[in-house]
């Protein structure tokens, strides 16, 4: 990647710029960064990154899956998620005493598990007079559960992997699930890598999904915390299911309590089954450590994990049709306003313009809604603007979070007096739209964005861990980590009328998405 | 919700015995390295690793300069620590403290308007956070290497000239006002802060102020705050990343030789913590009512100060009971073999003035006193249920992943500058290894049975008031109050 000399560049490496000026014009920023970073492909597909980074010797070792909600059905919405938590679960060989024995019982629960589920669903559409019978047959299935469950028990090692993963000296072993991607992390001295890739390699290869159903408990305590006990959360996810509806991304990532309650183990095989395999996986290694004896490592225990001959799975996407989607939400809690845009998806030039006016309005003290609507105004107390909503592999939101300020209202329950509220805060977002619209931005704006951009870029690079998680998200997600550096070359290309030009083709008034809490009365 | 209801019954219910002991495995080492084990065949060589060299540099008798240099980025990192915070706040003054930074930040400086700072900051790039802790006021920058210079001329301006605005001031008021209406929004908040107020009783706490603490405080008030701030401060400098070409030391000597003369340094001490908390409501239940269907449950209790070397076997003991993530017994015995809530921990936290230990779970609220129980039951038998493997996990984990402690410059400057703060016997930095190390598994019972009983703690619920039937049968009694309830007109 070749951009332009800019003064920044000459300031930050005048080492390189003396040795570059002499043989080229142009300069890439991050050159010097990029330096330290290899892709390495094994014959099965996988992709491996690593980046020498730091002077402590310890590594921060991710993976990630091209496997997210948007790649379930709604029959199946929650399996991506309810997976990862059953990966964490042990193995053939993690996990297990005696693999051999314990699957007979593990086969039976599956079997009596399924006949109470079943159970359940009669009883939940019988008469009184069937509901005791069924209760009846219910206890009686229970009982027998219990006693597998406890004979079960006797050829398990319950959460061995974080065992070992602690006596190694991990720091944030753990997992998360979104709408794209599933992702495993871990952070481990230098060292303990080896005992990573033996760890990990059985994961992705022999996961056994042992305590299928007791976790179905964990994750519907999960849901209620991520969303029903939260009022932003609950309101969060009813504006995307309706923005999103019939679309991959429409389905909540967490998956709604009905299916999370009723999720079958073969569910989870056959997801684990179409995506976790080595074309679809991106490793990413960042820290101080070895690079020849890692990849040695890597492959010896990755090289085998085979790829199937089948295709991987994608669900059929359609351009997001427009619909107005206004909701209006009575729940206990505060005033949340959200508003939102469709727009195109990262990569496109569109979208990192509309980053770049995100960036403009709101973030920061200097930016122009901070200034106009929460100092000038005082209407609200916290406007966020969101642009990676719900994902990056599909269209997605230039996403408007509001707090308004509650001191405007003289009776929180005169649901009219909000109503009026949530216009004006609407109305002086759209009028500064049009504002920049119309005029346009100076040079100086620009240069605050680009600026603040890479003292956070930088400051974040400190972290092995945020390394590793970018690097592998945007290898998975655009075939190509670069991506993350060229951002920032490309902020320089943007002018004022690009900006001016998204507004009038993206945020359009009459096609805002909007969703509003009202405080239960 | 009369499905789930049934389901969750159904689901739950023969787990529903607490009773019985909580099952771990026996001797789980000998188990994780048996013979067909993962790792059986694995030798692991040591790592090699030297604390890093800090240079250090006394300004003044009050004022100490850390630097460290690394040049991997061309950026700066700097941290401006003045000791006080809100132990210095009157009672009566909550608020005042979090509002003096706020505005020293954003309320103008040397003729310029708080706007046009920073819009100067950003257009240099730089990042400039006001934060305000129990024991001190921290004044955290980062900017490109570039920029330091002028960076460093404005926030010159910003430390020795602000003007405490006070448009700026009304801003930050309603703000906070819009802050106190939310506060209820969210039940792990109510739990965090009624437990707080129950434990720092008789003192006001900052997150529970209303509209009049706020409207009584005054420009003028800052300013004098602000002052004294100064006047009192023992500041610790720190900074590091690719400072090679900076003359910092230079910088930062001229820079506090310009600020407020130091008169009588404020010195953090330690608490009575015997004189502290609600003793009323000691092994009894708070519950904070919310229409909500899962419940939070948090408990609290004193435990010494950082300067104690008991912190050492009580951080072991706490990565046993339930700071060890799944390895610990309350995520292994509520999460994963009842599959009750999505987390259950307890923390231990240290600071110069007190310690404190606390524990947390969040469950439907129907199964909401069978998790209290688990909870209790582990807190109270901990002694019975701690394993000579449990004593080696948390020692190798403690001692294994200590090594992160110096993965980022910021990181080990500002271990270094705590350590000057907190004032511990000996440098727990250069020995911790060898304090870890050196802990018995009856040191870690002794000194865990020194503090913690089990039934000497505050323990708040929020949850729908329907739970109060269930947890009548703890045996425990149950006060009942709202969110806003004041503690002192309970009992």
């Amino acid at each position: 990647m070749k951009t332009k000399i800019t003064l920044l560049t000459l300031l930050f490496f005048p080492i390189l710029l003396k040795a570059e000026t002499m043989k080229v014009e142009t300069i890439d920023l991050f050159h010097p960064i990029k330096t330290k970073i290899k892709r390495h492909i094994l014959d099965n597909g996988l992709k491996i990154i690593f980046m020498q980074n730091g002077t402590t010797p310890t590594v921060a070792l991710y993976w990630k899956i091209l496997a997210g909600s948007s790649d379930e059905t709604k029959e199946n919405a929650g399996i991506a998620h309810m997976l990862e938590h059953m990966l964490f679960k042990g193995t053939k060989v993690v996990g297990t005493v005696d693999y051999d024995k314990e699957k007979k019982y593990l086969d039976l629960l599956d079997r009596w598990y399924h006949k109470l589920d079943e159970l359940i669903e009669q009883y939940n559409q019988s008469n009184e007079q069937k509901k005791k019978e069924i209760e009846k047959s219910i206890e009686k299935l229970k009982k027998r559960i219990q006693i597998i469950e406890q004979e079960v028990k006797k050829f398990q090692i319950s959460e061995e992997d974080s065992i070992i993963y602690s006596i190694q000296g991990q720091r944030g072993y753990n997992a998360y699930t979104s709408e794209d991607v599933t992702n495993y992390q871990i952070e481990l001295p230098s060292n303990r890598i080896e005992v990573w890739a033996r760890l990990e390699s059985d994961r992705v290869k022999n996961s056994v999904f042992r305590e299928f159903y007791t976790e179905r408990n964990v994750v519907a305590e999960e849901r209620r915390m991520r969303v029903e006990n939260n009022p932003m959360g609950y309101l969060y996810e009813k504006f995307i299911e309706a923005i999103y509806e019939g679309h991959p991304y429409g389905y909540p990532t967490i998956g709604p309590m009905e299916n999370i309650l009723r999720f079958k183990k073969e569910q989870a095989v056959e997801f684990y089954k179409n995506y976790y395999r080595p074309d679809n996986t991106v490793i990413a290694v960042v820290g101080n450590f070895d690079e020849d004896s890692t990849l040695r490592i890597i492959k010896k225990y990755f090289g085998d994990w085979e790829k199937p001959n089948y295709p991987i799975p994608r669900n059929k996407t359609n351009k997001l049709e427009h619909k107005n989607v206004y909701i209006q939400l009575e729940k206990e809690g505060s005033p949340i306003q959200l508003l939102a845009w469709k727009k195109p998806n990262f990569p496109s030039e569109d979208s990192l313009k509309l980053e770049i006016l995100a960036d403009i309005l709101s973030g920061r003290p200097d930016t122009r809604l901070y200034k106009k609507i929460i100092d000038e105004q005082k209407l609200a107390s916290q406007i966020s603007i969101y642009t990676s909503e719900p994902g990056e592999r599909y269209e997605n939101l230039f996403l408007f979070l509001i707090y308004p300020n509650q001191s405007n209202l003289k009776n929180k329950n005169d649901h009219q007096e909000l109503k009026d509220l949530y216009n004006k805060i609407q109305q002086s977002i759209l009028d500064e739209l049009d504002n920049i619209a119309q005029n346009g931005i100076d040079e100086k704006e620009l240069k605050r964005v680009k600026e603040t951009y890479l003292t956070n870029f930088f400051k974040k690079m400190r972290s092995n861990a945020y390394l590793a998680d970018i690097l592998t998200y945007y290898e998975l997600i655009y075939g190509d980590y670069n991506i993350v550096f060229d951002y920032y070359n490309k902020i320089e290309e943007i002018s004022s009328q690009d900006i001016q030009n998204v507004i009038k083709k993206y945020l359009i008034p009459e096609l805002i998405y909007k969703a509003e809490l009202y405080p239960k009365k | 919700m009369k499905f789930k209801q049934i389901l969750l019954i159904l689901f739950t219910g023969f787990f529903m015995k607490i009773e019985s002991a909580p099952i771990m495995n026996e001797n789980q080492l000998k188990i994780i390295n048996r013979k067909n084990g993962i790792l059986y065949d694995l030798n692991i060589k040591p790592i090699e690793f030297r604390l890093p060299q800090i240079e250090t540099v006394r300004l003044s008798d009050y004022e100490t300069l850390y630097a460290y240099n690394d040049n991997t980025l061309p950026l700066i990192h700097l941290n401006l620590i003045i000791e006080g915070g809100k132990l210095q706040e009157k009672d009566e003054e909550r608020g005042l403290y979090s509002l003096l930074v706020d505005l020293w930040k954003n309320g103008g400086a040397n003729g310029k308007s708080g706007e046009e700072i920073n819009e100067q900051l950003a257009e240099l790039g730089v990042e400039l956070k006001f934060n305000l802790q129990q024991e001190f006021i921290s004044i955290e920058m980062y900017c490109l290497t570039s920029n330091f210079r002028e960076a460093i001329n404005l926030l010159e301006e910003i430390l020795i000239y602000p003007e405490f605005s006070e448009n700026k001031l009304q801003t930050f008021k309603l703000k906070y006002l819009d802050a106190i209406k939310r506060r209820n929004d969210k039940p792990e908040t109510i739990a965090a802060r009624k437990l707080k107020e129950i434990m720092e009783y008789p003192y006001q706490i900052e997150e529970s102020i209303n509209e009049d603490d706020i409207n009584k405080i005054t420009r003028e008030k800052i300013i004098q705050t602000y002052k004294n701030v100064l006047k009192t401060r023992r500041l610790h400098i720190s900074i590091d990343g690719n400072i090679k070409e900076i003359d910092y030391i230079n910088i930062f000597s001229n820079l506090t030789k310009k600020l407020e003369t130091i008169e009588k340094p404020f010195l953090v001490n330690e608490q009575t913590i015997n004189s502290l908390g609600k003793k009323e409501l000691i092994n009894k239940i708070v519950l904070v009512k919310k229409d909500i269907p899962q419940a939070v449950i948090v408990m609290g209790k004193y435990l010494p100060s950082y300067k104690s070397k008991d912190i050492f076997p009580l951080s072991v003991a706490n990565y046993i009971l339930g700071g060890g993530s799944f390895v610990s017994k309350m995520m292994r015995e509520i999460r994963v073999n009842r599959g009750l809530a999505y987390y259950a921990y307890s923390a231990t936290r240290f600071s110069a003035h007190n310690g404190k230990f606390i524990s947390s779970s969040g469950t439907n609220y129907e199964q909401a006193q069978e998790t209290l129980n688990i909870m209790l039951y582990l807190i109270k038998n901990f002694k019975d249920t701690i394993l000579d493997d449990d004593i080696t996990i948390a020692k190798d984990a403690l001692i294994n992943s200590h090594i992160f402690e110096f993965s980022n410059p910021a990181k080990i400057l500002y271990l270094y500058t705590i350590e000057q703060i907190y004032q511990p016997p000996i440098s727990y930095i250069e020995n911790y290894t060898k304090l870890i190390e050196q802990i018995t598994k009856n040191d870690v019972i002794n000194t865990y049975q020194k503090y913690i009983k089990g039934d000497d703690l505050w323990i708040v619920i929020v949850g729908p008031e329907q739970l109060l039937k269930s947890l009548n049968k703890t045996g425990l009694p149950t006060v009942v109050i709202e969110p806003e309830t004041k503690i002192d007109s309970i009992f």
